[in-house]
């Protein structure tokens, strides 16, 4: 889904580099493949480093293409993180895509350190007992030019995020929020409205920060206040992975919305 | 032009000199100095190629493997730690077909740590799928450099290829090297050549997943192009003579006074040149012994080695690396290409120095045991004062 | 030298080369005459298998995979998910 949007909104001078994950394969089997992109596959960490090397080869052989890593959140948050870390830091010329469906999903599921508290996968069958690593943060403390997160339930906003950091030099970062029915155990055709859900419950807030200036996107302005939010039980009481959440886990859980935006609310004060 | 420089200094003039556009840097001991030499060259003006320094090794080779895919020839050097942290890029990498080229400056693995020289961090990549050379000299460092660039780009081969050399040994020590002209070397190295580009006007992708028959045709596909890289590096041997008045680049391998030799000993690296003083040595003593130097591993030229050493009564293999439990490496490889006894030694380990007079009483004691006995298996030798070694470690001696 | 041992693990774009659907699609969607055209099947389906087609939504069966969420993000619930046969 995510995918296709890009191809609307980027055009067509665009290189991918594809790392480990669902995305190797949905490319289909090769002499053939189903992307309209060229894509270099690669392994699990080696995207963002990757990238470095190939935006420099465009512009040392003159052509203007935008270059951009495909990653999903095991790639970005786990494995990938030294080297996205290391790219961010050198503010290489790329568009970082951390396709976000909060696990391992083409291995099944496992937890990555995406998923959120309390949720149930393969490999925590009694719930996820810690917090969803804070990769937005994590990559605005690397000075990069642009950062922000969009969800597959607005992909108008998603779109023009992208537009706009196609307009940008230097490392641009996008987290989009990509529910997934198998992992987050929902009906498929739930995919775009939970997708939803989660802005709307501020669960996962739309951002856009620009050269450090943070932007709430009118999808999630109504989240700046406790009182005008959606309760978070509208969110999780749609997916079968919250299943085993007690009430004290619904309580971490919406103090880690609550901390969420009181960051958010500090940044845009400074 | 002469210049008196190290196997590092070497190798990044080579870098300069092929006109390389990307280099991806991460700095281990010892192969920094090359790093740092081409960041030097790069402030100073003096090379066009961009420098990513990035965050780890595993990142080098990526940053390398991206740029060659990209259409841009690029280059990286590492050792040891830095090779195998690398490990799953130097497969992609060659998985990738994609024409690069890296230095490896030979340095032992731990646990524990050591920072001195040792081959098997190299040879441990020899199934990878990589054309794999290793120098003797610096002069040779800089030469293997210049003609991995070529072999790389070359469509009978398409590979990425490996140059090595005995960290410190060769790395920091320096002696009088020939620097061919750059118009010399322009006219050696045609402009880029490559399988493929990922790019938008070519919309070709790499990498995705293949059915099982498929992705075994390219294995295989893989091993011919590197069989066949044997012609391909005799012919840019002999292009390089042209150019170089040093060495002789014709044949994959050196022999050194083998076509009267009854006995041969076989060694690859610096060390070759302390064996070729033991067999002048040996020879004025009357025993008729030569030497055989490997500087390919990959391709294993089967046939240039049964030629030189397929007639002799006997061979003396050392090793200044391992394969835990069987020997080493190049003694495996020639026990499987050769029907005449072989005998293996494991030596030099961990920077362990062996010297001319160590190559000396090796061969003598080899010949003297061939003579009247079948030779055979794997002997681990320690040099000079340190004959006894006492195996047990402090917690065993309580 | 024959340069045909050579191949490399490169593919090129090919309509359909992720598979077509087959017969394991146990629900199909029907675009019936509420449709208004807007597109908003054609913006979230995942495979891109739905599109306005002069004025109303069309469906490409051969790789529609089913998963409904046209028919779940349609603003006049145009479209309806019927069962295979």
């Amino acid at each position: 889904m995510t995918m296709r949007m890009m191809g609307m909104a980027l055009g067509n001078n665009v290189a991918l580099i594809v790392v480990a994950g669902c995305s190797s394969v949905i490319q289909g089997m090769g002499p053939k493949n189903s992307y309209g992109y060229p894509a270099l596959n690669i392994a699990f960490a080696a995207g963002p480093a990757a990238a470095s090397g190939m935006w420099r080869a465009f512009k040392q052989r003159n052509k203007d293409v935008t270059v951009v890593v495909w990653a999903g959140d095991g790639g970005t948050a786990d494995i990938g993180f030294a080297s996205l870390s290391g790219a961010a830091e050198r503010n290489e010329n790329f568009i970082y895509v951390c396709v976000d469906n909060e696990a391992y999903m083409n291995s099944g599921g496992q937890r990555s350190g995406s998923t959120p508290h309390g949720a149930v996968t393969p490999t925590t069958p009694e719930g996820k007992k810690e917090n969803k690593k804070e990769l937005l943060f994590l990559m605005l403390d690397h000075h990069v030019p642009y950062a922000a997160t969009a969800s597959v339930g607005y992909p108008h906003d998603l779109m023009d995020k992208l537009r706009r950091a196609k307009t940008i030099e230097g490392f641009r970062y996008l987290q989009v929020l990509t529910p997934d029915p198998y992992g987050w155990l929902f009906d498929p055709s739930r995919t775009a409205e939970v997708g939803k859900l989660a802005v709307q419950t501020c669960y996962w807030p739309l951002l856009e920060v620009v050269n450090g200036r943070v932007q709430v996107s009118n999808e999630s302005l109504h989240c700046l206040r406790k009182e005008t939010r959606r309760p978070l039980r509208d969110f999780l009481s749609v997916q079968g992975r919250y299943k085993r959440l007690n009430d004290q886990d619904y309580k971490e859980l919406e103090s880690y919305v609550d901390y969420t935006w009181d960051r958010i609310l500090k940044l845009m004060r400074t | 032009m002469m210049k008196v420089m190290s196997g590092n200094e070497a190798v990044a003039l080579a870098v300069k000199l092929a006109r390389v556009g990307v280099v991806g840097i991460y700095p281990i001991t010892p192969q920094t100095t090359i790093i740092e030499e081409l960041a030097e060259m790069r402030a100073r003006g003096e090379l066009s190629a961009d420098i990513v320094r990035v965050e780890s090794e595993h990142s080098a080779m990526a940053v390398t493997l991206g740029a060659a895919v990209s259409g841009v020839r690029s280059f990286t050097a590492t050792s040891s730690q830095g090779l195998l942290y690398m490990h799953e890029m130097v497969w992609w990498t060659s998985g990738s077909r994609a024409p690069l080229v890296m230095v490896v400056a030979t340095r032992a693995v731990g646990a524990p740590w050591n920072i001195w020289n040792e081959n098997t961090d190299f040879m441990s990549e020899r199934d990878s799928g990589w054309i794999m050379a290793f120098a003797s000299t610096p002069q040779e460092a800089l030469d293997l450099t210049l003609q991995a660039f070529r072999i790389s780009e070359d469509p009978r081969v398409f590979l990425p290829v490996m140059v090595g050399m005995d960290g410190f040994i060769l790395s920091h020590t320096k002696t009088n090297v020939f620097i061919p002209s750059q118009e010399d070397v322009d006219n050696f190295i045609p402009p880029r050549r490559q399988p493929y580009v990922i790019d938008p006007e070519t919309k070709e992708s790499m990498g995705n997943i293949f059915p099982p028959i498929y992705y075994m045709k390219l294995r295989q596909s893989i091993h011919e192009a590197i069989t066949n890289s044997e012609e391909v590096i005799k012919e840019v041997g002999r292009e390089y003579n042209k150019i170089s008045p040093l060495g002789d680049y014709g044949t994959l391998n050196v022999s050194y006074k083998l076509d009267d030799a009854d006995y041969a000993v076989v060694t690859m690296g610096a060390w070759s040149l302390d064996a070729m003083e033991a067999v002048d040595k040996l020879r004025e003593n009357g025993l008729n012994v030569g030497l055989y130097r490997v500087r390919y591993i990959r391709p294993w030229s089967e046939k240039e080695i049964r030629e030189n050493l397929g007639d002799k009564r006997a061979i003396l293999v050392v090793d200044r690396a391992t394969s835990l439990g069987r020997g080493g490496p190049l003694y495996l490889e020639l026990k499987s290409t050769l029907n005449i006894p072989i005998k293996g030694v494991v030596t030099g380990l961990g920077g362990v120095s062996v010297g001319k007079r160590d190559f000396y009483s090796l061969i003598s004691r080899f010949v003297e045991e061939a003579r009247y006995s079948e030779v055979g298996g794997v002997e681990w030798y320690y040099p000079g004062e340190v004959k006894e070694v006492e195996l047990g470690t402090p917690r065993t001696a309580h | 030298m024959s340069l045909e041992y050579q191949v490399f693990p490169v593919s090129t774009p090919a309509e359909g080369a992720g598979g077509k659907t087959g017969n394991w699609r146990t629900v199909r969607p029907v675009v019936t005459d509420r449709c208004i055209g807007c597109n908003a099947c054609f913006l979230w389906c995942p495979e891109g298998t739905i599109g306005v087609v002069g004025r109303k939504a069309k469906v490409y069966y051969e790789y529609c995979k089913g998963c409904g969420v046209c028919a779940n993000v349609c603003p006049v619930k145009a479209i309806e998910m019927v069962m295979e046969q």
